[in-house]
């Protein structure tokens, strides 16, 4: 497949391969300087994701997660650091292709969507102008079409009233909705991938779940793949199939969703699960992973994990573990994922 | 500010409350409206801005002041009653009366008409100087901080030098090359001018390309140039507006020192610091010949400070200490 036409289509789209977009060993390195050694951010990531399917990528902070997205884009090299790794976007690869290429791509085919909606639009042009401008620079036409496909997007991003919305400057929205605006202008060319970095970490918990909602109806109409960056377990719960686990810049475990839930087969994968507050049974302390997240920069002969871990063996700290598989369709990186018993989440999440 | 109007059709079909959120800071969305400046929705930056510098009073007055000055710098020969350079020994120093409004200088020329011709070339030198150094120094500066890199690194270390030489000195030996002459000066002082305005762009430059609407805005597809021109650049502004306004009673400063030193306007034209130089030599005779020009230099310098303040408490921008000498 060279170029993806970008006809108006609502069905999903396949591609010889299947998935819409996906990652392969992908590592971002800060490179070496003045005696100090390069430094791995991500380590190895390979994702996957297929047309009208939701992953979620979850972690602590300096999991890589949002790193992994960016570099996927193209978007990290002007920070100087260095990107390895294939990333092909409906059987195309895109990794290798220049910045000038990677711009048609960007807001086209593949968007994002950020944390923070009170400063992800310019304040100094009214909500309609700035998605009309992205319209317009992907997919040419007048002026006048690109207003109404500005007034259609925020239409199907649940902006009420989106006519006089659209000729406001982003102050004088909420939160909600200027989060609203940026689903609209990332969905204004009807892109193949999706992704949804921390989208709603910042809105309050109401205004999250209406944005959840919004972002798989979407998918549902729009056919594209969704995926969903968060260290929030509920929110994957509530809508992912898929999900990778991040730990220290790699993928600790992935898998369906409810394979995970239920059985998870990696220590940080319990840990994660063990600090979910719970509505069911008695109310008791919420667990913790005792210690913190090794520093990148720092070098661990074997699981980057193993300092936290409560299953710590000699085993673990020899070599670096291997992603392997641990059940159908599920991956752990624990080299003692067949020995251990871990709990996953009982009854109905 | 006035309350936004709630149509009907704002919360029909809607599952959400976020509509009534932004209009109503409530305590459940801490990113509501609540630390915005009051503005009415819909209205453009540039009105809104325009809207609160003319509530800001003492802005609005040295304001009223500075365009008063332009108007009478323009106008000049309507407004002067006297030709400048008419040259009447017999009346030479008279004091301020009805026929001469500021009276006369040593040689009977009308003080008054002096003065506002003098305006045009003091005030005209600072725009020039001002317009030069913007020009000369706001777009490398937006563009070093807006890529970084070497090319930032290069040419902020040329500011670097450029700045350890003091204004003053470097615009006395910029005249000193150029010749005398109120253009040379208008220049050397626009060149000394430039590193400022290099300094504010790229501080601002660099402050707006880490905001999220640039990444976003790159996520979207932009192209660097794009980005720079519609993003960059009018959020970069406001900064580069209030150093402008400043720099503008700089300029003035500079003509009169300059100017008194003799580098300036060369006789018989006036300028308020040629006028104030040749006044010394009577200090004793007729102080008015000194008092009126340094009143005129340091009420002109006052309105352009005054109104750099109010634009920067607008525009909400925040100055950093350094101030050019």
């Amino acid at each position: 497949m060279t170029t993806t036409t970008t006809s108006v289509t609502t069905g999903p789209r396949t591609p010889a391969n299947g998935a819409a977009l996906s990652i392969c060993n992908l590592t971002v390195t800060l490179p070496a300087s003045e005696g100090r050694p390069a430094v791995p951010l991500v380590r190895d990531v390979s994702l996957e994701v297929r047309p009208g399917e939701c992953l979620g990528i979850v972690g602590e902070s300096g999991a890589g997660k949002s790193l992994t997205c960016y570099a996927a884009l193209g978007l990290v090299q002007r920070s100087g650091l260095a990107v390895e790794g294939e990333v092909a976007l409906m059987g195309r690869r895109i990794s290798g292709l220049s910045q000038r290429e990677l711009m048609k791509v960007r807001g086209d085919q593949i968007s994002i969507i950020f944390q923070e909606p009170s400063v992800s639009l310019d304040p100094s042009y009214t909500v309609g102008n700035q998605i009309a401008e992205v319209v317009r620079w992907h997919k040419g036409g007048t002026r006048r079409a690109a207003w109404e496909r500005t007034i259609e997007c925020l239409q199907l991003a649940g902006v009420p009233n989106p006519e006089r919305r659209a000729k406001e400057y982003p102050h004088t929205l909420s939160g909600g909705l200027r989060q609203r605006a940026m689903i609209a202008l990332a969905i204004s060319c009807e892109p193949e991938v999706l992704i949804a970095d921390e989208a709603t970490t910042a809105l309050d918990v109401t205004i999250q779940a209406q944005i959840l909602s919004l972002l798989r109806d979407l998918r549902d109409r729009l056919g594209m793949a969704l995926i969903v960056v968060t260290h929030d377990l509920g929110v994957v719960a509530d809508s992912c199939e898929q999900v990778a686990v991040m730990y220290g810049g790699q993928v600790v475990e992935s898998g369906p969703v409810d394979q995970i839930f239920h059985s998870p087969t990696h220590p940080y994968t319990q840990g994660l699960l063990d600090s979910m507050p719970s509505m069911i049974g008695r109310s008791s302390a919420i667990r913790h992973i005792a210690g913190v997240v090794p520093p990148a920069d720092l070098t661990l002969p074997g699981c980057r994990f193993a300092p936290r871990c409560t299953h710590t063996t000699a085993e673990c700290v020899a070599a670096p573990p291997a992603l392997e598989r641990s059940g159908p369709s599920q991956w752990s990186r624990c080299v003692r994922h067949d020995q251990i018993e871990l709990r996953g989440v009982r009854g109905d999440h | 500010m006035t309350a936004p109007i709630h149509t009907s059709e704002d919360d029909a079909g809607l599952s959400n409350g976020s509509t009534s959120v932004g209009d109503i800071p409530s305590p459940a969305d801490p990113r509501s409206d609540v630390e915005d400046l009051p503005s009415a929705p819909g209205r453009s930056f540039v009105s809104n801005v325009a809207h609160r510098f003319a509530k800001d009073r003492v802005a609005m007055v040295a304001a009223i002041i500075l365009a008063l000055l332009v108007l009478t710098a323009l106008c000049a020969p309507l407004i002067a009653p006297y030709d400048p350079n008419e040259v009447d020994p017999v009346n030479s120093f008279q004091p301020p009366s009805a026929h001469h409004l500021f009276g006369t200088d040593d040689i009977g020329r009308d003080y008054l008409s002096r003065m506002i011709y003098g305006a045009r070339l003091s005030l005209g030198s600072a725009l020039i100087a001002v317009m030069l150094g913007f020009a000369i120094g706001v777009v490398p500066g937006l563009v070093a901080g807006y890529r970084r890199g070497l090319l930032d690194m290069i040419a902020s270390r040329i500011v670097d030098a450029m700045m350890c030489i003091p204004g003053l000195i470097l615009a006395i030996t910029l005249v000193a090359v150029l010749g005398p002459g109120i253009y040379q000066l208008s220049v050397a002082v626009g060149i000394a001018f430039a590193p400022r305005f290099y300094r504010v762009a790229r501080g601002a430059a660099l402050s707006v390309g880490a905001e999220t609407y640039i990444k976003s805005a790159r996520a979207a597809g932009a192209r660097s140039s794009r980005i720079l021109a519609r993003h960059v650049v009018p959020n970069a502004l406001p900064p580069i507006i209030v150093q402008g306004s400043l720099m503008f009673g700089f300029g003035v400063l500079a003509e009169a020192g300059l100017s008194f030193l003799g580098m300036g306007a060369q006789p018989p034209s006036a300028s308020w610091g040629s006028m104030l130089q040749r006044g010394t030599r009577f200090l004793l005779q007729a102080q008015y010949l000194t008092i009126i020009p340094g009143l005129m230099i340091m009420s002109t310098i006052l309105a352009a400070n005054t109104v750099g303040d109010g634009l920067q408490s607008v525009l909400g921008v925040r100055r950093t200490k350094e101030q050019p000498k």
